[in-house]
């Protein structure tokens, strides 16, 4: 697409944009066809879109299915109810049902439920997708990244760390300066242990961590803009330019210094218009999504 | 006091009390609320109020659309991909080199350039893109299509080297 559009502008040296072709927006945006059920096949590769290794479960009950997969350490299942509409869940030890209605009292998104099967009591975190309103595969990628945050936050409230539900868009305060502290809680929150340093001629503060197995660097530039990024071995920049073409919200770099050369996956985010919580949340998460992406493209 | 200036001295008290009230709260909020899907409308003020004159047309794909417009002489097109995400470029014909682009890409912070290829002919993409579906505020809006005329300020220094 992009060589088509190219074609017309060539002979310009800054490209009216009235001649540009339409271009299609690359991987990274998720489908906007919308859904009024789906079948399982569809489920079935929404799931693999989303880098998720799952094993599918028959039920009792036909069409009922059950995909079961592991993300940030949680078992997570997928209930699949004849495309009708899905639940995620996640079982925890059991606890008294106050500490579960003190969860589901500030809790915006999922709910605690004390369960009992033949082995003893349960609590179940679980949260719901009514499909049959319509729904895109963005809807469901949403759905199951509130439900990871959610978990997280669960199971620090579990080990006693308070309630920190994920935050309500719209009710967040706004900032256009980003603390280090700010930066900390949600390397915290979503259960990362970093290694913090400072970065040279008072720039900023740096944190490296892994994530997915990954190591990864997020930087605060005085609390103006964040980046992210993470380090594979060198690629040919035909393959890095390619990369970038197919791709959006990340920069492929080919670095050298003093005779190592290696290729870079950066995402920055600009903080000086105003952010919330839950973007820098956002920013660092999704970045998990660009690596795998990432790594399935060019294999390291 | 008559009573009626009692009430005007009361409703005009009331008034600067509001008028102070709703400076702290702009100040607490400085950019508005976030959003997780940005509207065509809401695109369209931003650009109105950034003096921007655009001219719209639709994409192939269902709630596509693309603003053309001019910055600093540079022909600019911002997409709209169904208020999911947005998309920002300048296109530059330069001859150019995939070891310069990659220069470029060491040292950008908030763009890439992307060299396409089409036989002997070349053209430079610069482009940014932002993903709205982690929440977006007016003020990033704002900013990421102002902070764009400064990368393709630095941009073109770069490339006329």
């Amino acid at each position: 697409m992009r060589l088509a559009f190219a074609l017309t502008l060539a002979a310009l040296v800054a490209a009216p944009a009235s001649a540009l072709a339409q271009r299609e927006p690359p991987a990274g945006g998720g489908g906007d066809k919308v859904y009024r059920a789906l079948t399982a096949e569809q489920m079935e590769s929404m799931l693999k879109n989303f880098n998720l290794e799952y094993k599918k479960n028959d039920s009792k009950t036909a069409g009922t299915y059950y995909y079961d997969y592991k993300k940030h350490n949680f078992s997570i299942r997928l209930y699949f109810y004849n495309g009708k509409d899905l639940m995620v869940d996640t079982i925890f030890k059991d606890m008294p049902l106050e500490k579960l209605n003190e969860w589901n009292t500030k809790a915006k998104f999922s709910r605690a439920c004390l369960h009992k099967d033949d082995k003893g009591p349960f609590t179940a975190l679980e949260f719901n997708l009514d499909v049959l309103g319509g729904i895109t595969e963005g809807t469901v990628r949403q759905f199951l990244s509130v439900f990871e945050e959610e978990l997280k936050a669960f199971d620090k409230f579990v080990d006693g760390g308070g309630i920190t539900p994920v935050p309500v868009p719209g009710n967040e305060k706004i900032i256009t300066s980003v603390s280090d502290q700010l930066v900390e809680s949600i390397l915290n929150a979503l259960n990362h242990k970093f290694k913090k340093g400072a970065l040279q001629n008072n720039g900023g503060t740096y944190w490296d961590f892994k994530s997915k197995g990954q190591d990864l660097r997020l930087y605060n530039y005085n609390g103006k803009d964040l980046m992210i990024d993470a380090t594979f071995k060198q690629m040919p920049l035909e393959k890095i330019n390619k990369y970038n073409l197919d791709r959006k919200f990340i920069r492929c770099v080919s670095y050298s210094n003093n005779n190592n050369t290696w290729t870079a996956l950066e995402s920055n985010l600009d903080c000086a218009g105003g952010v919330t919580e839950s973007i820098v949340r956002h920013f660092i998460t999704v970045f998990d999504e660009e690596v795998a992406a990432f790594l399935k493209a060019a294999p390291n | 006091m008559q009573w009626w200036k009692q009430g005007t001295a009361l409703a005009i008290t009331a008034l600067g009390l509001a008028l102070i009230w709703g400076q702290v709260q702009a100040q607490d909020q400085p950019q508005g609320q976030v959003m997780r899907n940005v509207s065509t409308e809401k695109l369209e003020k931003i650009l109105g109020d950034l003096n921007i004159t655009f001219k719209k047309s639709t994409g192939k794909k269902e709630g596509t659309f693309f603003y053309d417009y001019d910055r600093n002489n540079y022909k600019i097109r911002l997409h709209n991909y169904n208020g999911k995400d947005l998309w920002i470029d300048a296109l530059f014909n330069d001859r150019t080199t995939l070891e310069e682009v990659n220069k470029w890409n060491v040292r950008a912070k908030f763009t890439r350039a992307v060299l396409i290829r089409d036989g002997d002919k070349e053209t430079i993409s610069l482009e940014s893109q932002i993903d709205c579906l982690g929440g977006i505020t007016d003020g990033m809006i704002r900013q990421f299509v102002n902070r764009f005329d400064g990368e393709i300020r630095d941009f073109v220094k770069f490339i006329s080297k």
